[in-house]
């Protein structure tokens, strides 16, 4: 469903990604990991047109969507639940999530259902559907967190990117924020996880990619690289 | 060499002009010319150095025309008392204005430089028993030296006897344009040319080298506005006559246009841009002219477009937009009948015109085309001929046994955030102490900090037995915290010398009265802090790129400078944000090696870093951060094994670890 | 007292006028930190067209017709002065940008409609009502629901509609908003289109009580920048407020003092919120982040 090939971007002179390639079968659930400062956010910025890619191919479905505008992406199909939630503080849940469909009711995606894709954000989301009228900015950080993959989720995306929806967040909330993504695989949802927590998303995941500065470390079936201690070694450095 | 061949024409020519041209038209215009110069010249310090558009130029510039006109007026005296009175009172209201306006910047200054600048025009005005209001105010050039009696014997002065008056004029207004030229280009190539430049290059970055941006920007206004009153004192006596309308905002649209389209950032530029600005209202009063003038701007812009279209054929839709304007402009000046009405129009355009084509002026564009060609020619070129040692004569006293830095219980809310809750460290003198964790966990908080940018909700950071907290970057910087960032903050027009050279700010003693004067303090003290910046750079192996803008530097080259840049602060604790951030693994091995020899000399060093093994091999101790709480604190080794902080990387996994 | 009472109701009705236009800065500083530096010309210009339009169409058909060209001028603005300058991140080239472009405006209009003051057709009588011994125009009372109004729709518009919230949405976080495939640089320019609009309709509601001309807008613009400083450039009571405050102060100070000085308060005024409350009385201070 996605494919990236040779990708490489930074921020101007910075070069954080060194010819990244890897891929996002239909249907299944791919997560990035590696530590901080590797590339893991870069990457996924750069596939959704938050920066421009210097050099590489970006395709989903096989449609060159390299170098395009995020908005444009967008268009394409391709959800992005940025770092950092990014909701929109001033407006209300519901608002909030509406934008995440603004491409369907303005008519440069099929509309399908929004009432329903509403109602069923709200049920997989319980939470948010409590504060249905709050403002986004007065939700805790795990209900923003929850809104953002929700906000995502209403696009109908081919693809979903999720960025480290763990970060900041208490091990209860993680947990719950888990049990969700679970349920999104289970529905057959195509993702891309980039996590820092590197046991939990090697534990929801299909396969996994391990980036250490800018480059693939290793990459693999999640169930393998769980015990691969060169995945221990990008996060806390060899042993001495 | 050529430099100095060219400064000996131009004076000449400026002496012999009024002897060689019989029109005393021509001779007024240039002294207009050198008005609007030395206006220029000093609005160039706060709109190209410091980088603020300055809309109150015009009014100061009517302050110092109007402190004159009311000496002469109201009091009768003259002109030598008006010169010194015009200057002093001009900056005082810039002082009056730049104190509480300079704490804003960008439009807001803008903006409050708007109102000051119209408040002026209407008090001007308005305060008839001061000012006679709209009618305005004569005043008589005087004969300052009578050459009569000498006229027989010097052929050359009884040739211009009848213009005796005007000449002497022309004399007193070229002196002070002269002495303009020296002080400012005296001003620009000191320290604090330098720190101009630097606290718009980065703001930030200036206060943590304890040069304190809100200082230098009122220093550089005030400055900027006593040349604007010198510049009006001059106009009122080469008019004769001034008139509120004189100082509108026109006006100071025109000085900014003068500037900009000349060249921000040089002598050459704002001379040229008043000169322009000066001759254009001729130009625009004789349409046949306009109309050549037009024609020979479309041909010039169709020859460098056909150039630029053959050398970069894939930018032919921007290269056609300005060609296309000038083009459009010659068939505008065929359409227009009163061109005298459509002046401001064509300020406008013209201002829109440089805005985007030439952002560097005409001058730039010259000196970036000769560039290309000759690079040697443009270059700002200092000779390091005796490199100096890179650190300071005297080392720091420290007490061995205290801690050196003393985070007490620090805490610091945003909003309902706590990014730092109660966080204690203890950083012991001639250490490296790490401070790690994951994203979000609050190291650059600390860092902020400890640094003054952020001042904490509760607690204590005492440095040095001193509580630190709550004073400002430039305060702490100057007790001795060093800093880099996560984010590479250099001076990116500044060479990679006269960026080290602004770390070394501190250690002048000279004023600013020996840097106009040219003292010989001055220059002594010059030499040594760039023979000591010479060999901070060696330091950091950059002896060879002294001479090059920091921005053009690879970018790990920039955080070698960057430290550098910190280490001539001459710290006592110097504080690394992520230092090897998107380094190549030769780079990191460079700068490990560059941190040991820094600690070797004595110098503590708290490093926040995620390449662990760079901690892990510079570390004497490690605090681990997480959700803004100190988890863990140790010898690096135990830190790594701590189960807390490896679960705080890598999550706990709920099936089967 | 009734000369307070009255000198209160000419200046409430002059306040809202800075209101509006203050009201139009927020519009374009909420969605791109930019703002129009020849607002004060996009006034004029309104008001100008109108006086144009109004022998033709009459006061009520020419408002349709000034809100369309505002939106015209407006944009073009955004095109030639603002796009380029945020995508370098230019302060100076934007700030610079708009000033030239108020000043051709300004002498275009010097050239189209001369230089002096014009008289305004009033669409309503132009007997004051005796009002409790106050004297009120009735166009004042025009001017005060009108600028109400024109605020409320744009705030309705912002509110309810799915294209406004794309304004809002913009407004709040750029990046995000383009990543919900909203197309963040034509909200700018469109939030360009509306506050000219928003300056445009001003001009039409204050020219018939004052008098309109080529050099109207210049003061008109900075008093309105004094206001949305005063009441904070992200507060929407706060324009309101502000707008009240300096209209007061200075039909006060025109009525007390002399009509010359009547500027200065505005002015001062700014000179001093900016200088030791930047974020305005109503606004709240931001946290400088490296």
């Amino acid at each position: 469903m996605l494919q990236v090939e040779n990708l490489v971007a930074g921020y101007g002179k910075v070069k954080v990604l060194h010819a990244l390639s890897l891929e996002v079968p239909e249907g299944q659930l791919v997560t990035l990991i590696g530590s901080n400062g590797a590339g893991k956010t870069t990457t996924l910025r750069a596939l959704s047109g938050m920066i421009r890619p210097e050099s590489g191919r970006v395709r989903i479905n096989g449609a060159d969507i390299t170098g395009l505008a995020s908005h444009e992406i967008t268009r394409k199909g391709l959800a992005h639940s940025p770092e950092g939630r990014r909701v929109f503080p001033v407006l209300s849940v519901e608002d909030n999530l509406l934008m995440g469909a603004f491409t369907r009711l303005t008519g440069s995606r099929p509309k399908g259902d929004v009432k329903a894709d509403l109602d069923r954000m709200f049920a997989l989301f319980p939470r948010l559907s409590e504060r249905r009228l709050q403002q986004a900015g007065t939700l805790s950080g795990g209900e923003q967190q929850m809104l953002a993959m929700a906000r995502a989720l209403m696009l109908n995306p081919k693809v979903l990117l999720l960025d480290e929806p763990s970060m900041g967040l208490a091990p209860k909330l993680v947990e719950e924020v888990f049990a969700i993504i679970r349920q999104l695989k289970a529905a057959r949802v195509t993702m891309l996880l980039v996590e820092q927590f590197a046991a939990a998303a090697l534990e929801v995941a299909d396969y996994a990619y391990v980036l250490e500065n800018g480059r693939l470390a290793a990459q693999g079936p999640a169930a393998q690289l769980k015990h691969d201690p060169a995945v221990r070694a990008a996060y806390l450095g060899a042993a001495h | 060499m050529p430099g100095k061949i060219l400064k000996a024409l131009g004076l000449a020519a400026l002496l012999l002009f009024p002897f060689m041209v019989n029109s005393p038209y021509y001779v007024h215009l240039v002294v207009v010319v050198l008005i609007f110069s030395i206006l220029a010249l000093g609005l160039d310090i706060v709109f190209g150095y410091t980088g603020e558009v300055s809309l109150s130029h015009s009014a100061l510039f009517g302050i110092g025309a109007y402190t004159a006109g009311v000496l002469a007026f109201q009091l009768g005296i003259g002109f030598f008392w008006a010169l010194p009175a015009g200057v002093l009172v001009a900056a005082g209201f810039g002082a009056l204005l730049a104190l509480p306006a300079l704490r804003v910047t960008g439009p807001y200054l803008a903006m409050v430089t708007l109102a000051f600048g119209t408040i002026i025009e209407i008090l001007i005005n308005e305060m008839n028993f001061l000012t006679n209001g709209p009618l305005g105010i004569s005043l008589t050039k005087k004969v300052i030296f009578d050459w009569r009696p000498y006229a027989d014997s010097l052929p050359f002065l009884k040739m211009a006897l009848p213009r005796m008056r005007e000449m002497q004029f022309y004399f007193v207004v070229a002196l002070c344009f002269v002495l303009t030229l020296v002080v400012i280009s005296r001003l620009v190539a000191s320290r604090y040319g330098r720190a101009f430049e630097a606290l718009r290059d980065s703001p930030i970055a200036s206060d943590c080298m304890a040069v304190s941006v809100y200082k230098h920007k009122v220093l550089a206004f005030v400055v900027s506005a006593g040349f604007a009153g010198l510049a009006g004192v001059l106009f009122a006596y080469s008019e004769q006559y001034i008139a509120p309308n004189n100082f509108s905002f026109e006006q100071s649209i025109t000085f900014l246009l003068a500037v900009t389209m000349g060249g921000r950032k040089s002598r050459v530029g704002p001379i040229l841009g008043s000169a322009i600005v000066v001759y254009l209202p001729n130009l625009l009063s004789d349409i046949d002219q306009f109309r050549v003038v037009a024609a020979i701007i479309a041909v010039v812009a169709v020859v460098i477009g056909g150039i630029r279209l053959v050398r970069v054929p894939e930018e032919r839709i921007k290269t056609a937009i300005p060609v296309a304007l000038c083009l459009a402009f010659f068939v505008f000046s065929l359409f227009l009948q009163k061109i005298t009405d459509y002046k401001l129009t064509i300020y406008g355009m013209m201002i829109l015109f440089v805005v985007y084509y030439l952002p560097d002026g005409i001058y730039g564009f010259l000196r970036s085309t000769v560039g290309r060609f000759r690079p040697d020619w443009v270059r700002r070129q200092v000779d390091i001929t005796d490199q100096g040692d890179a650190w300071a004569a005297t080392a720091p006293s420290i007490d061995p046994g205290k801690a050196l830095l003393d985070v007490r219980a620090v805490v610091m809310q945003f909003g309902g955030v706590k990014a730092l809750d109660h966080v204690d460290i203890s950083v012991m003198p001639r250490t490296v102490h790490g401070l790690i964790g994951p994203n979000g966990s609050g190291k650059s908080t600390t860092m902020n900090v400890l640094t003054g940018i952020y001042v904490p909700t509760s607690g204590g950071v005492v440095f040095e037995s001193r509580d630190i907290a709550g004073k400002t970057s430039a305060e702490i910087a100057a007790a001795g915290i060093a800093r880099t960032f996560q984010n590479v903050q250099l001076f990116g027009e500044l060479t990679c010398l006269e960026n080290i050279m602004v770390g070394l700010h501190h250690t002048y003693r000279g004023s600013m009265a020996d840097v106009a004067l040219g003292t010989r303090r001055a220059r002594r003290e010059e030499a040594q802090v760039t023979a000591r910046a010479a060999g901070l750079l060696r330091f950091v192996g950059l002896e060879a790129l002294a001479n090059e803008e920091a921005r053009n530097l690879p970018y790990g080259k920039q955080r070698f400078l960057e430290i550098a840049r910190a280490l001539a602060l001459d710290p006592k604790l110097l504080l690394l944000d992520e230092p090897a951030a998107g380094l190549t693994a030769p780079d990191i091995a460079e700068l490990m090696e560059i941190c040991r020899r820094i600690r070797d000399h004595g110098i503590t060093m708290v490093l926040i870093e995620h390449h662990m093994d760079v901690v892990m091999a510079l570390c004497d101790t490690v605090t681990v951060l997480d959700f803004g709480q100190k988890i863990a604190e140790g010898r690096p080794a135990e830190v790594q094994a701590d189960e807390r902080v490896i679960s705080a990387y890598l999550g706990t996994a709920h099936a089967d670890t | 007292m009734l000369i307070l009472a009255q000198l209160l109701v000419s200046g409430i009705a002059v306040g809202m006028i800075y209101g509006v236009i203050a009201f139009g800065y927020q519009l374009t500083f909420a969605t791109s930190k930019t703002l129009n530096f020849g607002q004060g010309e996009a006034l004029m210009l309104g008001s100008l067209v109108g006086l144009t339009v109004v022998s033709v169409t009459g006061y009520w058909l020419m408002l349709p017709i000034v809100l369309a060209f505002g939106m015209l001028q407006g944009a073009v603005v955004e095109r030639l002065g603002v796009r380029q300058a945020i995508k370098t991140r230019s302060e100076a080239g934007w700030i610079m940008a708009t000033i030239a472009l108020g000043i051709i405006f300004k002498n275009m209009a010097e050239n189209i409609w001369g230089r002096d003051a014009l008289k305004f057709p009033s669409p309503l009588p132009e007997t004051p009502i005796g009002f409790m011994g106050v004297n009120i125009l009735p166009m004042e009372i025009v001017i005060v629901v009108g600028a109400l109004a024109m605020m409320l729709a744009v705030e309705t518009f912002n509110r309810r509609s799915i294209f406004g919230k794309a304004v809002v949405a913009t407004a709040n976080d750029r990046d995000a908003a383009g990543l919900m495939g909203i197309n963040t640089s034509l909200v700018i320019t469109f939030s360009y289109a509306l506050s000219s609009m928003t300056a445009a309709f001003a001009g039409v509601l204050v020219a018939p009580v004052t008098l309109t001309g080529a050099s109207m807008g210049g003061a008109l613009g900075l008093k309105a920048f004094a206001v949305a400083i005063i009441g904070g450039l992200s507060s929407g009571m706060g324009v309101i407020v502000g707008g009240l405050i300096l209209g007061v102060t200075e039909t006060m100070t025109g009525f007390y003092l002399s009509t010359g000085y009547k500027d200065v308060p505005g002015l001062v005024l700014l000179l001093l919120v900016l200088s030791f409350k930047p974020a305005g009385l109503f606004g709240r201070s931001a946290i400088k982040k490296v």
